[in-house]
């Protein structure tokens, strides 16, 4: 196996976990929660609440990505210039 | 129509044999064909002025094209109908991309119409499985879902399509958990309407691997994205597809946040890497060029573009191997 493999093995694992995680949280704990006020109001503001939970999950999962890709870009070619 | 065990795995084999044929021939027959037409490019990363055939599309899938109808005729599984439907819609958008070079937002635009026959036809199961906890109902998202996923594979492999043999080896190791997904979930055609893929991408990767005798072009790429994209729908397996692509997924992933646009890769001036004068590749230290997965293979120093490909593969049977034990996890236990 070769040693400059591994980091990005590393980052491609996190990936992997990451959709587990996100998606669990998503469709087992965003998902079911129940109205917050009674009639269409309340199914509304609970829908727009659960877009809003799972859009920032979303955005989450691109930053930790987009952090870990800078941290093999900082240790790899900064390093180096 | 019922069709009994025997009776599946003769067609199996059929669709795989007929294919595999059926693509060694017509890419042998389109690479002195391309060459008397000059329908011929430079590859870059060779000495001097190699000129390699494109686009070898048509010989990838066409024949995928004809046995999905024969295995439609055999099972009558409306599944293969639109999956029939789909490669035809991308491979056209292929065609023409070959032709006349679609912009880097009308070219995904375009894509999007490859998920309509799955949509039209009904042939999608709105419910994704996940491993450890289970089903989840999508009825109203899916729909949305497809138009995007056949964009997202289709470009996505087109992405990688820059090495000799990366695709097409790359794909070929992606679609083994696919068919163990479908084995354990016992989808007997499902199974045999993906080895048409399959045995074309084995029949083609004779002629692509380094050193190309053919590219596929943008005809063959988007096309084999898409039928990878379909196929996971179709049959269910969409969250194996996902982790199988990982590495060509992180690839777009990296392009498009380091572009911060959706850009034909033509356009761009800066290049990720750089050819040295040995020939071996090197990644490029120009700040403003795009982050690919390449350029970071390449971070700790050049090499071949026979060993990146070998580099690139490594990393595809990495996901493969959590592709299958997502899919082990989700229908084995």
């Amino acid at each position: 196996m070769t040693y400059r493999l591994l980091p990005l093995m590393g980052i491609l694992l996190v990936a992997w976990l990451l959709i587990f995680l996100g998606s669990f949280i998503i469709f087992k704990i965003v998902a079911p929660i129940p109205e917050f006020l009674p009639g269409y109001f309340g199914v509304l503001i609970t829908a727009i609440i659960k877009v809003i939970i799972s859009t920032l999950l979303v955005i989450c999962w691109i930053l930790i990505m987009v952090w870990l890709r800078d941290l093999y870009v900082r240790k790899k070619f900064l390093k180096k210039s | 129509m019922l069709i009994n065990a025997n009776k599946m795995l003769i067609i199996a084999i059929f669709a795989f044999v007929i294919t595999f044929i059926l693509t060694y021939t017509l890419t042998k027959f389109l690479i002195s064909y391309l060459k008397k037409i000059n329908r011929i490019v430079k590859d870059y990363h060779k000495p001097g002025e190699v000129k390699v055939p494109m686009p070898g599309g048509p010989a990838l899938v066409i024949p995928i094209i004809i046995v999905e109808i024969m295995v439609y005729i055999f099972t009558q599984d409306i599944r293969i109908l639109s999956l029939i439907f789909t490669i035809m819609i991308v491979f056209i958008i292929g065609i023409i991309d070959d032709l006349y070079i679609l912009s880097g937002i009308l070219k995904p635009t375009l894509l999007i119409l490859g998920g309509l026959p799955i949509i039209i036809l009904k042939t999608y199961n709105p419910y994704l499985t996940f491993p450890l906890f289970g089903t989840v109902r999508l009825t109203i998202i899916y729909p949305i879902l497809i138009l995007i996923a056949i964009t997202i594979t289709s470009n996505t492999i087109n992405s990688i399509d820059v090495l000799n043999g990366a695709v097409s080896g790359f794909l070929i190791i992606a679609t083994v958990p696919i068919m163990f997904a479908l084995i354990l979930k016992a989808d007997y055609i499902a199974i045999t309407f993906t080895l048409p893929l399959l045995a074309s991408l084995l029949a083609f990767y004779k002629y692509h691997r380094y050193p190309s005798r053919i590219f596929p072009g943008d005809s063959g790429s988007l096309s084999i994205g898409a039928i990878y994209g379909a196929l996971t729908i179709l049959g269910s397996v969409e969250v194996v597809g996902v982790i199988a692509l990982l590495p060509a997924i992180l690839n777009s992933f990296l392009f498009l946040t380091s572009v911060k646009r959706l850009v034909e890769h033509r356009e761009i001036k800066a290049r990720p890497t750089i050819l040295l004068e040995d020939y071996r590749i090197a990644a490029s230290k120009d700040i403003s060029a795009p982050i690919t997965l390449i350029r970071l293979i390449l971070a700790d120093g050049p090499l071949s573009e026979s060993e990146i490909v070998k580099e690139i593969f490594k990393l595809a049977i990495f996901t493969a191997i959590l592709a299958s034990i997502t899919a082990y996890i989700t229908w084995g236990l």
